[in-house]
């Protein structure tokens, strides 16, 4: 509101241009990494476990580890306010803009390092989606029968995994620069600011559809329920959602269409940028075709549902516009694109969310919110928006730029901005509408009825407000609708048959399902209550707190802790018996006794997210190599061949020691040697680093291999720690599953440091 | 208990994207370090070296995408199958269409524009 009463008329001095830039900044960041992806993946948090059919999602101290970070990531982005240093630079951050010498001060190392910390929770959250969606299903729910808004998180979840890391190395990689002067973005030195630009929209584009595809799985979920019967077609949403998760990632050049990248390549993303219009259309007609024979009540998320038809369709047109480079010449960098993007998260991702809080309010507080007052609000929020963004297309086509705090009469810009603002205002009123009815309905709501839109998905099976344990039994599900199929769910569940049936007083179950086919495999026992998340991220936050203050001792101490607190909540285990009976007649192993227990999952996925940074990594590398100025470097680093060679063979031969304790169960001496070896080799590579001293400061090819050793470094050290745990833990019947983790750690780890050390000390030497 | 099917591997739906994204950064690394190394000058059949091996990956890419397609519509035209199979089989022709399509716009460009400018 601020923003827009700054631009209603021509010459203000409402805020003034300072005030102005950190207004837009903080607007950006909180919108996209503090509101969008964090109130999506709650709502998620809150629904999966409830529409798969199970108690709990997989680790919960993980979740909660991810919360924790979330808030005080948000915490130390706005502790920037009491400092006087918030960060001005647009939500993009762009260098050398936010580089030390055009921002000196503090701005810049608030965004970077509390929106590193978000992200960190937002990574932890998708590892957690991946292995509860993929292995905690109610039994009979396979694949073909897993609800919509599972597979749009199921999507969504690996798009974080691949599409965060690269920002969260894009900024610790400008933190470097801004605390240490290591020359990543400097050009001077051999970096390149466009580096920034690529690693930021590698995560950027793929972030919008990050938002938009759960807001869609949303849709998908309340569509049938609004229309009385089944979705027109499953299958093409499915399809949808897989084919964006991809396609997404190969658009994000066409952010960067105007910064001189040869025609062909802004051709190709091009392309991409057209393909993904498909799959999102195949899914809006999906929808339109769900509700075309229906009669539906126009119900309040009904209106919310059409207000997004509207609004989406719209952003999408002028999205397929924009995604012409011709065209995006003309417009980059207006209140054109100011537009198009509001119409798409506003209408793609606010109103689903809008319409689901109301949809899915009597589940959580059993009351009914209020017709009248939601309708309102929806009114007010459809007409204010319209009134803001429809108009400022055409402030946009008249040229006016982005991000400027003011301009001058006389240009055709004062009717546009004025009605904008007032629009502004309206919008303000509608959400404090729809927020007061939430409010007001936990007092005065009437008590809803059981499942009272009459719908189809089994979180209506349970009673509202929900149980702590949500389902007293695990239901069996047969059907992709099962409370339309399946009538006597309800009741079944309420009555306790269904799977692990019994509930335990000292420890907490939920059942393990197959990945394809749902079929029980073992009885997964999660963790209760605990202070640890709290601690592990309060020293989580310890470290990034010291890089900014300048307290590197602090940092250093944190990371320890960090390091020390991992082992701890690794080694802490609950002592368990080998099987138990979890329905009539069908006994199954608890999960230390199965071989690919939650956290082998676990750390398969965070694997996914652990070579996304290597190989941006190794991008950076190459791309340093083919575009940057200053490049070959002067006196390039090429290590010691022979050494460099045989620290990597030492390597190999420890993942192949750990390879042989995996297939003929481990024994302490295999271990050893696989110990000795690994640290032999960190040792050797350590010499070969040292041989050829680098200094990061003084070009970007010595601080770029300085990041690759010391992400490697990291590594390193992981595996030592899980290796020695391994070593001390007694032996028990558990061996074979902790084995089975710390062996896929531990390939990984030579994997990547085969293919980073061998790009590093070969590349080189082949030019 | 539900009845026991031989595992349809999910792999099998990624397959084709997978593809796509494979092709795609092939594509763009070649044009990238192609004209970084100046690749551009030599000419093959008639078209610069860094066109004609773009476009030989682009034919590769489409033709292992048709075979992919008509692999999945046999698995879903066989009535062996039961429900989830066919689910798997048409989820995978989609998305073997979908990023067909992808492929072969970006192979247009290719014929169409000029590299390195």
């Amino acid at each position: 509101m601020a923003i827009r009463t700054q631009l209603a008329y021509p010459g203000n001095d409402f805020v003034g241009p300072s005030v102005y830039n950190q207004l837009f900044t903080l607007h950006g960041t909180t919108m996209m990494f503090l509101f969008a992806v964090p109130t999506l993946e709650g709502v998620a948090m809150y629904l999966v476990p409830k529409l798969l059919g199970t108690r709990d999602m997989v680790f919960p101290r993980l979740s909660a580890y991810g919360y924790w970070c979330y808030l005080l990531g948000g915490l130390i982005l706005y502790s920037s306010l009491l400092f006087n240093a918030v960060p001005d630079g647009g939500w993009f951050m762009y260098p050398p803009l936010t580089g030390l010498v055009f921002t000196p001060g503090k701005g810049p190392d608030f965004w970077l390092l509390g929106i590193t910390l978000a992200e960190v929770s937002a990574v932890s959250a998708a590892v957690e989606l991946v292995v509860s969606i993929l292995k905690t299903r109610a039994p009979g729910m396979a694949l073909h029968r897993m609800p919509i808004f599972a597979w749009a998180m199921l999507v969504v979840a690996f798009m974080i995994l691949f599409g965060f890391p690269p920002l969260i190395l894009a900024s610790l990689l400008l933190e470097l620069e801004r605390a240490f002067g290591w020359a990543f973005f400097d050009a001077a030195r051999g970096g390149d600011p466009l580096l920034w630009q690529h690693l930021f929209w590698l995560f950027g584009h793929p972030e919008v559809y990050i938002i938009f595809l759960p807001a869609a799985g949303l849709l998908s979920t309340m569509i049938p329920v609004l229309a009385g019967r089944p979705l027109a077609s499953y299958t093409a949403i499915v399809v949808a959602l897989v084919a964006v998760g991809f396609l997404s990632f190969g658009l994000w050049v066409h952010h960067m269409y105007t910064v001189g990248i040869p025609q062909l390549a802004l051709a190709f993303f091009s392309a991409a940028s057209m393909a993904v219009a498909i799959p999102t259309g195949l899914q809006v007609f999906t929808w339109i075709a769900t509700l075309w024979p229906a009669r539906p009540r126009l119900t309040v998320p009904a209106l919310y549902v059409f207000g997004f038809f509207f609004v989406f369709t719209l952003g999408g047109l002028t999205g397929v516009m924009v995604a012409l480079a011709p065209f995006d010449w003309q417009v980059h960098d207006t209140h054109f694109v100011v537009a198009h993007l509001h119409y798409v998260l506003i209408g793609g991702m606010v109103f689903p969310l809008f319409g689901a809080l109301h949809y899915w309010l009597p589940h959580a507080s059993g009351r009914l919110p209020s017709d009248w007052l939601g309708k309102a609000a929806f009114w007010l929020m459809f007409v204010g928006f319209n009134l803001t963004f429809l108009v400022m297309h055409l402030t946009g086509m008249l040229g006016m730029p982005r991000r400027v705090y003011t301009y001058q009469a006389g240009l055709g810009w004062e009717w546009p901005n004025l009605i904008s603002s007032l629009g502004s205002f309206l919008l303000a009123i509608g959400t404090a509408a729809f927020f007061t009815d939430i409010l007001l309905h936990f007092r005065y709501g009437r008590r809803a009825p059981p499942n009272p839109w009459q719908a189809d998905s089994l979180e209506w099976a349970m009673p509202t407000p929900p149980p702590v344990y949500n389902f007293a039994a695990i239901p069996e599900v047969r059907s992709r609708n099962p409370l339309w199929d399946q009538p006597q769910l309800a009741e079944a569940i309420r009555q306790g048959r269904g799977y692990l049936a019994h509930p335990r007083a000292t420890r907490r179950e939920i059942l393990g399902t197959s990945l394809v086919d749902a079929e029980p495999e073992q009885v997964i026992v999660v963790p209760g209550n605990s202070w640890l998340p709290l601690l592990y991220a309060l020293v989580t936050a310890a470290v990034f707190v010291g890089l900014l203050a300048q307290r590197y001792w602090l940092s250093a101490a944190a990371a320890m802790g960090v390091l020390a607190l991992g082992l701890h909540w690794a080694w802490s285990s609950q002592r368990l018996p080998a099987a138990m009976q979890a329905a009539p007649g069908l006994e199954l192993p608890l999960h230390p006794r199965h071989p690919q227990r939650p956290g082998w999952w676990g750390l398969l996925a965070t694997l996914a997210a652990d070579v996304t940074i290597a190989v941006s990594l190794l991008f950076g590398y190459f791309f340093y190599w083919t575009v940057a100025p200053q490049w070959p470097p002067p006196r390039p680093w090429l290590g010691d061949l022979p050494l460099g060679l045989s620290g990597l063979a030492l390597l190999a031969a420890s993942s192949v020691l750990i390879r042989l304790g995996e297939t003929r169960g481990g024994t302490r001496s295999t271990l050893l040697a696989a110990l000795l070896a690994l640290l032999a080799s960190t040792a050797i590579l350590g010499i070969v680093l040292a041989g050829d001293e680098l200094a990061p400061t003084r070009h970007a090819y010595d601080a770029i291999v300085t990041a690759c050793a010391a992400w490697q470094g990291l590594h390193l050290t992981v595996c030592l720690s899980v290796g020695l745990i391994l070593l001390l833990r007694p032996t028990g019947p558990e061996r074979r599953s902790e084995w089975q983790i710390a062996a896929l750690l531990w390939h990984y780890t030579t994997l990547q440091g085969v293919l980073m050390g061998g790009a590093l000390l070969l590349f080189p030497r082949l030019l | 208990m539900a009845a026991t099917t031989p595992n349809p591997s999910p792999t099998l739906i990624v397959a084709a994207p997978l593809l796509w994204a494979v092709h795609f950064v092939l594509c763009y690394g070649l044009l990238s370090i192609g004209c970084a190394a100046g690749w551009q000058a030599a000419s093959f059949l008639g078209l610069d070296t860094i066109r004609a091996l773009l476009l030989a990956l682009t034919t590769l890419a489409a033709a292992i995408l048709l075979v992919l397609l008509a692999h999945a519509w046999r698995a879903h035209r066989g009535r062996s199958g039961g429900s989830q199979q066919r689910f798997m089989a048409v989820v995978s022709a989609g998305l073997a269409v979908l990023s067909l399509t992808a492929v072969v716009w970006l192979g247009l460009a290719v014929i169409a524009i000029p590299p390195c400018q």
